[in-house]
């Protein structure tokens, strides 16, 4: 052992095993372990209260399993992170500081600040990619942008290297010693009186920490990941892993979920088990999703002019705090997104299908500002997590270029009777139609007075008349959307002049690196969108605009054909919702689409992509769940069984699973 | 034998059994008071983007290739 004495600083890496920063420090010499809590700094991301909870929990465990190892875990309340670390380099002697990255953008700063100001008082710090398959600038395309995509990312992903999981978590923690003021994980007053009642309730139902986090993808692997590409569709039961809020506080090292889950795919692709192949794919992809959310976060950050979320910018949302209320209490009328909202606040977790359920009616049907949404999730998910919080809102909001278009309007009347087809779910979930038949508990509007009677149901007494009718809701939508077109044609023109180049962040670029330049397409509206992050310029360095032209404008166009041509309306009159139906179907018949289609690979890719179209008519949308991201379908890493799977059973693909 | 005792799994759907139906989400959330500040695009992106984030990140990448 040397002499080295270091400061590892967790966070959200709440594990021994596959633990870089802790590893490295045990390696050097003598360890002190600290966790800091500063509520002042998490500001308007300070965690709800099912989040702390769980992060108290997994603090004791943690400490438990530290003291176990030889060391004992700080636990510090404080009001200054940076004056809490530089008190514990005094206490102990300490000549370095480590820790595992965090991506989202309230710890990027936190963190650089902190490191730049021990690097000044000759601290040495390092820091550790604990959280992470890959590096957020380490996947980018062939031109070196930052992909916009999640498949073209997660292909790209599957092919790389990754860092192997360090096998032996240190047997033994040289301690090393020192006083600071600590206290115990009570004091840290994570929980309030309060909430002690409602919490209990939570701690029969979910064990934090490490080793049930290890626990829970050993009984995930070994009993249901074969039948995760079947199950995964049911709202009600355990279809998948619930492994997100272990994932979330860094129980469990998401390079050990990948290393075991690929050991399973070498097995079963040996025994020629498609089923499990196909379950592993999914499961694999969802993991993906969560790397995603990360990339996303990373390299479209919000000072962007034009960041991956703005085409909302001009939104007119119907802040109605009535409206916002029934949603968070389920009171909205319409039984799925109620049960939903429900099992949210009585569990702390709902199913991604009903995440994706609650979260469009919020924001299409009642057009609530989506923050709004994406606020009320974070404090009342156990596993809420602000870039997958935030990719799964800009996926349902018509954000990105492979989620859902702003314009889709799924009725829950029809969710309802997919993804809940026996009413069970909304029966176990809302008392009130427990004695619903089958056929009305979805639309219980519709269903004949006797039928109500005896069902015990009396509309707008115990159980409300729907909020808006879904018609009418269509029909608001696709005002609100024809008014923010005007509304950002008119600060286009305002702005014309400086829409050729904008360069946000021209860093220097050490090394090759060309940090967040971003570029907007050029060449008109249509297609700037998405902005371009340059993250690795080749060597030897092209110039810019070189780089850009060998991205195919299509590239950014085909995914928008929904906007490519509204340039047309907006230099003559408003046209009526109804005009969009025509609007759509033309930009399906595009050559773009052609071009799209010579690129997917099956024929029921084709199928798809010409009934995407039609179906991105509002009037139309809700009749088909099934054919989204017909781009996606043929990914190059899909096996002929796999297309084959998609041609008869459409429905288990929406290209970034979220919704599925 | 790793998977002994009730599993994870079998204790939150015995956790859904017991609480549904028993669901009361209270009348307010607490944080009404801030709903008019997150309407504003740029309000909530400032949250979002804290003055220093694109050094922050550069310093991040160029750190992780030493
Ligand atoms: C509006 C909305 C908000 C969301 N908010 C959160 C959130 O705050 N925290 C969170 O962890 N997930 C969030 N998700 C993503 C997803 O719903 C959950 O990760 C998933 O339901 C967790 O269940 P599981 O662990 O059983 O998932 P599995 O299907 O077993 O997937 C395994 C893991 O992959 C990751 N994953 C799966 N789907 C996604 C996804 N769509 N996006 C990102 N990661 C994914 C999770 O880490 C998950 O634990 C949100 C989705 C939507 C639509």
């Amino acid at each position: 052992m040397g002499i080295v004495k270091t400061i590892v600083w967790f966070r959200r890496d709440l594990r021994i095993e596959d633990n870089p920063a802790l590893a490295a420090a045990a390696k050097d010499g003598s360890v002190f372990p600290v966790y800091i809590w500063c509520p002042k700094e998490e500001g308007h991301f300070y965690p709800g209260r099912v989040s702390r909870w769980w992060l108290k929990q997994s603090l004791a465990h943690l400490e438990h399993s530290l003291k176990s190892l030889g060391a004992e875990l700080m636990l510090i309340k404080t009001d200054s992170t940076l004056a809490t670390l530089v008190e514990c380099i005094n206490a102990v002697g300490a000549a370095k500081v480590v820790f595992n990255h965090l991506y989202d953008p309230v710890s990027l700063v936190r963190d650089y600040n902190i490191k730049e100001k021990l690097v000044e008082l000759g601290i040495s710090v390092q820091s550790y990619n604990g959280d992470l398959l890959y590096e957020p600038w380490d996947v980018y395309d062939e031109s070196g942008h930052a992909f916009t995509a999640f498949e073209a990312y997660w292909n790209k992903c599957l092919h790389l290297q990754m860092e192997p999981v360090s096998p032996f978590p240190p047997w033994k923690l040289v301690p090393a010693s020192g006083t600071v003021k600590n206290c115990s994980v009570e004091e840290l007053g994570l929980e309030d009186e309060l909430e002690k009642s409602s919490n209990a309730l939570l701690g029969r139902a979910w064990f934090p920490g490490w080793s049930n986090a290890d626990k829970a993808l050993t009984e995930f692997v070994e009993r249901h990941l074969l039948d995760y590409s079947n199950n995964r569709q049911k709202v009600g039961g355990n279809s998948t892993s619930l492994l997100s809020p272990y994932l979330h506080y860094g129980e469990l090292s998401v390079r050990k979920v990948f290393q075991y889950v690929r050991m399973k795919q070498i097995l079963w692709a040996k025994e020629g088990n498609s089923l499990g192949e196909e379950s592993i794919n999914l499961f694999l992809r969802a993991i993906g999703l969560r790397e995603y959310s990360r990339y996303l976060c990373f390299n479209f950050p919000f000072t962007h002019e034009r960041s991956l979320l703005s085409n909302l910018k001009f939104f007119p949302w119907n802040a109605d705090q009535a409206n916002f209320k029934a949603w968070r209490q389920g009171r909205t009328g319409y039984p799925l997104v109620d049960a939903g909202m429900r099992e949210l606040w009585a569990t702390g977790w709902i199913h991604n299908r009903i995440r994706v359920v609650v979260s469009s009616f919020a924001v299409k049907v009642l057009l609530l500002p989506w923050r709004w949404g994406m606020k009320y999730f974070w404090d009342t998910l156990l596993d809420a997590d602000l870039e997958s919080d935030i990719l799964g809102w800009q996926y349902i909001s018509g954000s990105l270029p492979d989620g859902h278009e702003l314009q889709r309007l799924d009725s829950p009347e029809i969710q309802g009777s997919k993804f809940d087809p026996e009413g069970e779910y909304v029966r176990h979930w809302m008392p009130e139609l427990a004695r619903m038949p089958t056929e009305w508990i979805h639309h219980p509007w519709d269903a004949p007075l006797s039928v109500l009677k005896a069902s015990g149901v009396e509309l707008g007494f115990n159980y409300p008349k729907p909020i808006i009718e879904i018609d009418l809701a269509r029909e608001r939508l696709i005002e609100a959307i024809f008014k923010m077109w005007e509304m950002d044609a008119a600060s286009r023109d305002a702005n014309s002049d400086v829409m050729n180049e904008v360069v946000v962040d021209n860093s220097d670029g050490t090394k090759n690196l060309a940090i967040a330049k971003v570029v907007e397409n050029s060449g008109g509206t249509e297609n700037s969108s998405i902005p371009k992050v340059l993250l690795k310029e080749r060597i030897p360095c092209p110039t810019i605009s070189s780089n850009d032209q060998k991205v195919p404008t299509v590239q950014n166009s085909k995914h928008y054909p929904f906007y490519r041509k509204r340039s047309k309306y907006m230099e003559g009159e408003k046209p009526l919702p109804g005009d969009l139906h025509k609007h759509n179907n033309e930009a399906g018949t595009s050559r773009t689409d052609e071009d799209l289609r010579s690129t997917a690979e099956s024929s029921s890719t084709k199928k798809q992509t010409t009934s995407r179209n039609t179906f991105s008519v509002p009037q139309l949308s809700y009749s088909s769940e099934d054919n989204f991201f017909p781009v996606y379908d043929s990914s190059d890493l899909k096996q002929p069984w796999q297309e084959q799977i998609n041609m008869q059973q459409s429905s288990n693909k929406d290209v970034t699973g979220v919704s599925s | 034998a790793i998977l002994q005792r009730e599993s994870g799994r079998e204790r939150l759907k015995r956790h859904r059994e017991e609480v549904a139906g028993r669901v009361l989400i209270p009348d307010t959330w607490g944080q009404e008071g801030l709903l008019k500040d997150w309407i504003d695009y740029s309000s909530f992106d400032n949250l979002l983007a804290p003055s220093g984030l694109m050094s922050a990140r550069e310093s991040l990448i160029s750190q992780d290739g030493r």
